[in-house]
């Protein structure tokens, strides 16, 4: 909704697709952001991928539904799935309530490289700004 | 893209989309909530993106029943048919609501995305059938606001308005006047719950004064989302998902008639009617497909335009789906081959993968009373 606000987290890093991934090491944590929940609104249903999934940055890794639709949760970097949250799909409302806390699957990343092509906070805050502006 | 006379609120309070060429509301709060205050409690739809129109005169009664399939001759003042109107494949053009407002006056309600391809249609079928008939065909969307008040509790907001429904039965209206202007109250709507509809002229400053006071007195405004939702725990079927017209190249699979829609109480077969002897024929050549409910076994939500299967073989398609926010259940409509329906169980392609579904006949919800 316009006049609410859209919660960018520092230290993570963002797709233009609204994924959010938080790196240590060679695994990123991924989920989406608060811009994408508030857009999807009530999410009803969370397909977690399959572990052991190889996927490239920007490949869809696993679905969420909202009441309304199908979205993509598209890869912020390519890798493989290493583990997958039992709990997002068990409570799909949490991404809603918390997203940065309620992850989606953890990647073994394969190519670190691809981090310059995505959106520090401070950057995704500027991108979530031209969005409202073209809105 | 068109917009509703309430669009400036809608566009404060909610998110915002397309649907039927208007900048819609789809949700205010969220879809889950709007959709159980529709069935705890009551909510309020801002639903004038419909068509509406007036048919006046002495032959408007006959015009209506050519073009429609229902019988309108016993018809009383302010009584209200439910019907379809078919081309002349027997496909369905939209479903509608056809109310005698008085003698040679009628009103009709019909679908947003529908309602500009019917005025048209109606102008034709008046040139070729009816040039020298008395009916004056009135298009009045963009003049009449329409709401609906729909819920367990909807009819306590009738207090402040001041009307009294006693006598008024389903699928009727009934004018009354609230602080000095016209209103059309109607006994309908399309949640499955109890409640009504009203219809009133652009005023420009009363439709918000109105909308603004049911949500005063406690009403969710509800977006056209939840208003899906709403109608596919009820089953009831949407122009453009379940009813629609095809190409007419394969009858049984891209035309959707009212033999295929369970629609076939609506039919007077004893009057002449545009799609009569498309719908004869297809009786006759038995009916292949049809639209049917479903419920998911297995974990998986069914939307629109999921291939459906019976083991290898595809047997149609889902026209919508949802996780039903009342019941928790995967529910949906589909457009499927008789005879794999009537086995009680087919399987939705989802995301590539085989989920099963069963057989069920809709409304998919029971009240928790």
């Amino acid at each position: 909704m316009a006049s609410e606000e859209n919660k960018v987290v520092d230290g993570l890093y963002y797709t233009k697709e609204h994924e959010w991934a938080k790196l240590e090491g060679d695994v990123a944590t991924i989920g989406i952001s608060d811009y994408a929940q508030h857009h999807l609104g009530d999410i009803v249903f969370v397909e977690l991928p399959e572990m052991g999934k190889k996927c490239n940055q920007g490949e869809e890794v696993c679905v969420v539904e909202s009441a309304k639709a199908v979205a993509s949760v598209y890869a912020p970097l390519s890798g493989e799935v290493v583990e997958v949250n039992e709990s997002a799909k068990s409570n799909p409302a949490s991404i809603n309530k918390d997203t940065y806390n309620a992850w989606i699957a953890k990647l073994k990343i394969t190519n670190p490289a691809e981090k310059s092509n995505l959106m520090d906070s401070a950057k995704y805050r500027e991108y979530l700004a031209q969005l409202s502006v073209k809105k | 893209m068109k917009l509703t006379p309430l669009y400036e609120w809608h566009a404060k309070h909610a998110n915002m989309g397309p649907y039927g060429g208007y900048l819609t509301p789809v949700w205010y709060k969220g879809i889950t909530e709007e959709h159980n205050a529709v069935r705890n409690d009551a909510g309020i739809f801002d639903i004038t993106h419909m068509g509406k129109f007036w048919f006046k005169g002495r032959d408007a009664k006959e015009f209506l029943s050519y073009i429609s399939v229902s019988n309108l001759e016993n018809l009383t003042e302010g009584k209200g048919k439910y019907t379809v109107i078919l081309n002349e494949r027997g496909g369905i053009m939209d479903e509608a609501v056809i109310y005698k407002v008085q003698e040679n006056f009628y009103l009709m309600i019909c679908d947003a995305v529908a309602y500009e391809k019917l005025e048209k249609w109606y102008h034709d079928v008046k040139s070729a059938k009816f040039a020298n008939a008395d009916v004056a065909i009135m298009n009045k969307t963009h003049e009449l606001v329409f709401i609906a008040i729909q819920g367990p509790n909807a009819y306590n907001q009738l207090e402040w308005l001041g009307f009294n429904k006693e006598g008024v039965k389903r699928f009727s209206i009934k004018p009354f006047k609230y602080e000095g202007r016209d209103i059309i109250f109607s006994l309908t709507g399309y949640t499955g719950e109890k409640g009504f509809e009203l219809l009133f002229e652009r005023d420009g400053k009363f439709e918000f004064e109105i909308w603004q006071k049911f949500i005063d007195n406690g009403v969710q405004p509800c977006g056209l989302a939840a208003r899906n939702t709403l109608r596919i725990e009820a089953g009831f079927t949407l122009y453009e998902d379940e009813t629609f017209e095809g190409r007419g190249e394969d009858p049984e699979i891209d035309e959707s008639t009212p033999l295929q829609t369970n629609f076939e109480f609506m039919i007077d077969w004893n009057k002449d009617f545009v799609g009569k002897q498309a719908l004869l024929k297809q009786k006759e050549r038995g009916i292949k497909r049809k639209i049917y409910g479903i419920e998911m076994i297995d974990n998986a939500v069914p939307r629109e335009k999921y291939e459906v299967c019976k083991g290898d073989k595809n047997v149609g398609y889902t026209t919508c789906g949802t996780l039903s926010p009342y019941t928790g259940k995967k529910i949906g409509l589909a457009f499927l081959e008789v005879e794999a329906a009537e086995s009680g169980e087919v399987e939705v392609m989802v995301r590539n993968k085989k989920y099963r579904a069963k057989i069920v006949k809709p409304p998919f919800y029971t009240k928790k009373e």
